[in-house]
């Protein structure tokens, strides 16, 4: 019998948080307030290293209430512990604790400072019960929790429309994701009769591995394939995250980059039995990832707002994530949400902490503007952070991306051949990308604009671009003064920027050795014998190993080298080639018009049914409706009995007679025949 | 066979509630000025809390009364504690806002006690005369419900439609009732279903062809009452026009009796043809649910998005009568079988724990649109909605938690409600009302969330009168919040209890 | 004697006037005979099945209809009244302050 590990004390805590703001939070001032709210998170946050300390390594299970139960059907609040929600529990209260102590800074001038940590902690609660669910039900429940968290988190302080038409578009397109995510749970439970992983898990791995796209386990992947790309925002439902900067910067940080949005990739990778039984799955979560990756990142490469190139960074990142998990290098990806959460969070922050600094300015090349001199010189530890991280992300050697990242494209390089390895191509490509576009913020941001750059750099066109109309995230920018100097933050901000700095620099080293991937190997294995860590194909010798790697390192100094070129020493050349390539850059621009193509393929159509079944449907006379679709010959006489009966209460008396008729002439039909 | 105690004692909820609706009604002419309206609402709770513990005291007298007329069952046990609970707390809620709105207010308690004692009838009637009367004394009671401001030219036109198009679907249910009992030679649910069965056996009946017609006949007629389409049409006008908490009453409590009378039509005496209805309950619910979602999309007023809404949850509880139908598991009938084998029954539970949630959902819903209409019932449009989040915090968050629960969110009843039906009919393989359920879900998360968009990320439009503040309407609201997080949380108690 | 399934068709027929009276007519009153003439089409199956059956129930049943017939009836008008109060009109074609 294991030592009982209390593992319901981690979210556990964080509801209390978020009861007793939510209860007492009106009475209390702000400091009690945000006390509360770090406070429960940090004491999460020691829970969880707790349990760390005294777990044994097993699978631990820990059985809680029944939660349903009915016939068949039954689920458990049970808890699950493994190397693999471990460190995801590790990852979110940690970098949650940071980002709540940064929030102390941040917030402190809104109001609703209460609402604000009640929910943040709201939104841990319902993070911690996702990674630490012992069944895919209780996961399902963490996974609409977060979603709605995130929801109200991103319009929740900002009585404006696009923030709150961001939230409702981040919760519908999550709908629709969910939907298949729905789908293939209840699949799941039709084919193993339970929700519980080890027991799906066990079935599940003495099924043979299928071929083609038929197989149930194939199905169920897909299905599953679909939540996560509607929660990690791959292509195509990746267009709610953008949107979703609209919310505050800490909430972007710990929602929209380094926690909520990666519980795709958690989720795939807790399923690896089952996509290890699907290689035509895997093989479209790979391509997803490989074209999410380039996709947005060639995005990012044009966009001015500095939340929105985090947003799209944060795309395609997840997007290796996903490559990862395609060739079923589990670890690798979840090596990389690690370092993504740390080093994405410190970007957030960073960012925030820049706007914090030119109070409410989101438009990079405007802030250089607006700081003369360089904005280096005002805020030398956001300066500092920000440069780690960039280089993190960016796969500088010897900072933590440049270890993930170089392990995915090594794993992608190993599991493909022939034409499969255009999907490597199209990863390196976007390294190379993030590398300049990430560069080309910290340069824009940072650096006084260099002799000679026109004002409005890259931006030949001259519309307004969609990031500058939309900034001002952090509050009311109207109001704050504006021609006032730009500022260091406060140290419960800087605090926060540093402790992720140096978890973003270093976290690469936790994998030293492969330590990591042997740690985290057992979660992806149903049997505790069989060892899922895979060993490297022969093809891939040290040379071979060197060689990529060498490239890898190519490819972001590139990336770097040209950010500095473009934006440093030659400005006008950056004009002067979007100037060369007006369609393509007006094409990257407009984000390839997605936004436009969902309006008229989704939503147009629906309020279009809508307005059509009620304008025409209801009140003209449903019988008219109705018998319009039958035939032309019907059409006069329904518009003649229509104009007879103008009466709503007649109609509807006829719209009940017609179904009554239906109804009796299918009974009689079925009576006769 | 001559009546005993027993007999009495088996309808005594309803015996309960007739007297003290008709005490109400004496008090009130008696009474002085101010102490009427409290006389009466006082009367109302101790009477419906009263007939709540008689209705529970039920579990220990299973059986049948007035030679096989009234059976009380675990169907019909918790039912009735459903419907009783639900008169206490629109009791509760209806205090302060006919104090208010300045009506008379024993006429609205007797006729809610009235309407409750037509429901008690309708849950546990084993007889088609007994299940009309139930009907239309429930009936009856909401049509002059809904009419009861009747100064607002709204309210009696809702009333009005209401009266009108339901004597017209009431008489397509009688219709289908004397067809049933022309085939069959009775009037007894568990006789016909015997004597179909029987007459099956040997070789078909004389009228049998009759039999499909009386079907389709009583659901044109049922249909109505829960709202399904096609026979909805009636629904927006009149739960936009009745006072809030009248629709939040017939919506509920109404719905849920007019649902138990269809399992009980169908499932019980008119098993042998579930083949044949199985079409028209797939029918029903899928264009209920579609309808009804497609056509809350664009309301502008609450009542009336929250009227399209009850009829897709209708479709959705229809999903689980055509789950019921493709399974006819035949030892397991609500009418004969132990307490604990309802559940058993794929459907039926599914059925049982989504009206109950439903109930305390909806319910909660039109009980925040009532205070936040205020006097006169003025502001129900989804603008009037804007900035409560500010402006009143405990009515927003409960808004809130109701429309997620209606959505069908994680942790709140709803999510488990539909879960379970979605999963029942999974199982039944009707995969193709499961799909289009779940799309259904989808395009809902649209409207429902407009709402608490309007709540929380919008500053108020124009100047709005301040909500009085109301210790029974907050009791009463609490009661519904209570059981949708608890049915979200832990409903292992409710089937728990059930399975007692 | 005459059978069974005259009386039934007529009754049918009955039926379906009455709800082809409910659709057509644009006053109340009307509407409301004819929601009189569904309901005593389904009296006069109700007899014919009794007579047919031998059974009385069928005949009981038709009390309890006129009854009801007779409440619905009362409520009626006196919405009715409440309803002319306000609008000052018996054409039911005015009665779309709801809509769509």
């Amino acid at each position: 019998m294991p030592i009982n590990l209390h593992l319901w004390l981690v979210p556990g805590l964080c509801l209390a948080g978020f009861l007793l703001n939510l209860v007492f939070g009106r009475l209390w001032g702000k400091s009690i307030a945000g006390a509360v709210g770090v406070g429960f998170s940090g004491l999460a946050l020691l829970a969880a290293l707790w349990v760390a300390h005294r777990w044994s390594g097993a699978p631990y299970i820990e059985p809680h209430a029944t939660w349903f139960l009915a016939g068949p059907l039954r689920v458990s609040f049970g808890l699950f512990l493994d190397p693999l929600s471990l460190l995801m529990m590790l990852i979110v209260t940690g970098v949650g604790f940071l980002i709540h102590l940064y929030s102390l800074g941040y917030m402190s001038e809104e109001g609703g400072f209460y609402r604000y940590f009640s929910l943040l902690n709201l939104f841990l609660f319902f993070m911690l019960t996702l990674v630490l669910a012992g069944n895919y039900l209780l996961l399902f429940a963490g996974w609409e929790g977060v979603g709605f968290a995130s929801y109200i988190l991103i319009g929740f302080f900002f009585r404006r429309d696009a923030a709150a038409r961001a939230g409702i578009k981040a919760f519908v397109v999550n709908r629709i994701g969910d939907f298949g995510f729905l789908l293939g749970l209840f699949l799941i439970f039709a084919r193993f009769g339970s929700f519980n992983y080890q027991t799906v898990f066990a079935r599940a791995a003495t099924l043979p591995v299928e071929s083609g796209w038929h197989g149930p386990l194939t199905v169920i992947a897909l299905l599953l394939l679909v939540g996560a790309l509607g929660k990690s925002a791959q292509l195509p439902l990746y267009i709610w995250l953008p949107d979703a900067m609209e919310g505050p910067t800490p909430v972007s940080a710990l929602i929209h980059a380094a926690t909520m949005v990666t519980a795709g990739v958690y989720m795939i990778a807790r399923s690896a039995v089952i996509y290890d039984h699907s290689p035509a799955a895997r093989s479209l979560v790979l391509a997803i990832g490989a074209l999410t990756a380039i996709f947005a990142a060639s995005i990012g490469v044009l966009q001015r707002d500095i939340k929105r190139i985090l947003a799209y960074s944060t795309i395609s990142q997840i997007g290796y994530m996903f490559m990862a998990c395609g060739v079923a290098a589990y670890g690798a990806g979840v090596f990389h949400l690690m370092t993504h959460a740390f080093f994405k969070a410190l970007l957030f922050l960073g960012a925030g902490s820049v706007i914090h600094a030119m109070h409410g300015e989101q438009d990079i090349f405007r802030i250089r503007s607006l700081a003369p001199g360089g904005l280096k010189r005002y805020a030398p530890i956001t300066f500092w952070t920000f440069v780690i991280a960039t280089c993190a992300i960016s796969g500088i050697p010897g900072f933590s991306g440049y270890f993930s990242k170089d392990l995915i494209l090594e794993r992608v390089f190993a599991a493909t051949s022939g034409a499969g390895r255009i999907w490597w191509a199209l990863g390196l490509v976007a390294a190379f990308l993030t590398a300049f576009y990430m560069f080309r913020a910290l340069f824009v941001t940072f650096f006084p604009a260099p002799a000679g750059a026109p004002e409005s750099a890259a931006h030949p066109t001259g519309q307004e671009p969609a990031g500058a109309a939309a900034a001002g995230g952090h509050g009311n920018p109207e109001n704050a003064p504006r021609h006032a100097l730009p500022h260091e933050s406060p140290a419960v901000m800087t605090i926060p920027l540093l402790g992720l700095a140096v978890l973003a620099a270093l976290g690469g080293y936790l994998n030293w050795g492969d330590r990591l991937l042997h740690f985290l190997a057992p979660a992806f294995s149903p049997t505790p014998n069989a060892v899922a860590y895979r060993p490297l194909p022969p093809f891939l010798t040290a040379g071979v190993q060197h060689a990529l790697m060498a490239l890898t390192i190519a490819v972001a100094l590139g990336g770097l080298l040209l950010a500095w070129v473009l934006y440093r020493r030659r400005p006008r050349a950056a004009a002067q080639w979007a100037e060369a390539v007006p369609g393509l850059y007006r094409l990257v621009f407009n984000k390839y018009w997605v936004d436009e193509f969902f309006d008229a393929v989704l939503i147009t159509p629906l309020r279009a049914i809508s307005h059509w079944v009620l304008w025409r449907g209801v009140d003209d006379g449903l019988i008219a409706g109705s018998l319009r679709g039958i035939g032309g010959g019907l059409l006069k006489t329904s518009d003649g009995l229509r104009r007879q009966i103008s009466g709503s209460l007649r109609s509807y008396a006829a719209w009940i007679a017609a179904g009554a008729c239906a109804a009796v002439i299918y009974m009689g039909w079925l009576t006769l025949r | 066979m001559p009546t005993s105690l027993m007999d009495y004692l088996r309808i005594l909820p309803e015996i309960i509630l007739t007297v003290f609706g008709a005490l109400i009604l004496l008090v009130e002419g008696a009474a002085r000025g101010g102490s009427r309206g409290r006389i009466a609402g006082a009367l109302a709770f101790i009477g419906s809390l009263l007939a709540l513990a008689a209705g529970i005291s039920l579990i220990r007298y299973p059986g049948t009364a007035f030679a096989g007329m009234v059976r009380v069952d675990s169907v019909s046990i918790y039912f009735h504690i459903l419907i009783l609970a639900t008169v206490a707390v629109v009791t509760l809620l209806a205090m302060d806002f006919l104090r208010t709105d300045g009506h008379p207010r024993g006429e609205f308690y007797a006729l809610l006690l009235f309407a409750a004692v037509g429901m008690g009838f309708m849950v546990s009637s084993d007889n088609l005369i007994l299940t009309f009367i139930g009907l239309e004394i429930s009936s009856i009671s909401s049509y002059v419900l809904c009419a009861y401001r009747r100064h607002a030219p709204k309210s009696t036109e809702a009333a009005l439609k209401y009266l009108l198009l339901g004597s017209f679907a009431t008489a397509f249910f009688l219709y289908g009732i004397t067809l049933l009992y022309g085939a069959s030679g009775s009037v007894s649910l568990p006789a016909i279903g015997q004597s179909l069965a029987g007459k099956m056996a040997a070789g078909g009946l004389a009228l049998g062809s009759l039999i499909p017609l009386a079907a389709a006949l009583i659901f044109v007629g049922l249909g109505f009452k829960v709202s399904a389409a096609p026979f909805q049409v009636w629904t927006p006008d009149v739960y936009e026009g009745a006072p809030a908490l009248v629709t939040g009453f017939i919506s509920t409590a109404a719905k849920a009796a007019a649902f138990v009378i269809l399992l009980r039509v169908f499932y019980v005496a008119l098993r042998g043809y579930s083949q044949q209805w199985f079409w028209l309950m797939w029918v029903a619910a899928i264009l209920s649910m579609t309808l009804g979602n497609i056509g809350a999309l664009r309301q502008t007023s609450l009542k009336r998005m929250l009227a399209y809404s009850s009829v897709a949850q209708a479709g959705y509880i229809l999903v689980a009568f055509a789950v019921i139908a493709q399974n006819p598991a035949p030892r397991v009938l609500p009418g004969h079988a132990p307490v604990s084998g309802i559940l058993a029954g794929p459907g039926v539970g599914a059925i049982l724990f989504y009206l109950t949630v439903y109930t305390a959902m909806n319910l909660g819903a039109f009980a925040v649109i009532a205070r936040v209409a205020n006097r006169g019932e003025r502001f129900t449009s989804l603008s009037d909605f804007a900035g409560l989040g500010k402006r009143h915090p405990g009515l927003a968050l409960a808004m809130t938690l109701f429309l997620l629960s209606l959505l069908g969110v994680p942790f709140t009843g709803g999510f488990l409600a539909k879960l379970y039906i979605f999963q029942s009919a999974f199982q039944a393989h009707l995969i193709g009302l499961a799909i289009v359920a779940l799309v259904n879900t989808v395009i809902a998360a649209w409207y429902y969330l407009r709402v608490v968009v309007y709540m929380y990320m919008r500053p108020p439009e124009g100047e709005l009168p301040p909500i009085a503040s109301s210790p029974a309407w907050t009791l009463g609201a609490a009661c519904c919040a209570v059981v949708v997080l608890w049915l979200g949380i832990l409903p292992g108690h409710l089937l728990h209890w059930l399975a007692k | 004697m005459i059978p069974l399934s005259y009386y039934l068709i007529l009754s049918g027929i009955l039926f379906t006037l009455g709800v082809a009276g409910f659709i057509v007519k644009s006053d109340l009153i009307s509407v409301f005979i004819s929601i009189e003439l569904m309901l005593n089409a389904v009296n006069l199956s109700l007899i014919a099945f009794s007579h047919y059956l031998r059974d009385m129930t069928g005949n009981l049943f038709v009390f309890f209809v006129m009854v009801v017939a007779a409440a619905e009836a009362a409520v009626g008008l006196a919405i009715i009244i409440a309803v002319v109060r306000n609008r000052q009109t018996l054409s039911l074609d005015e009665m779309d302050l709801m809509k769509h």
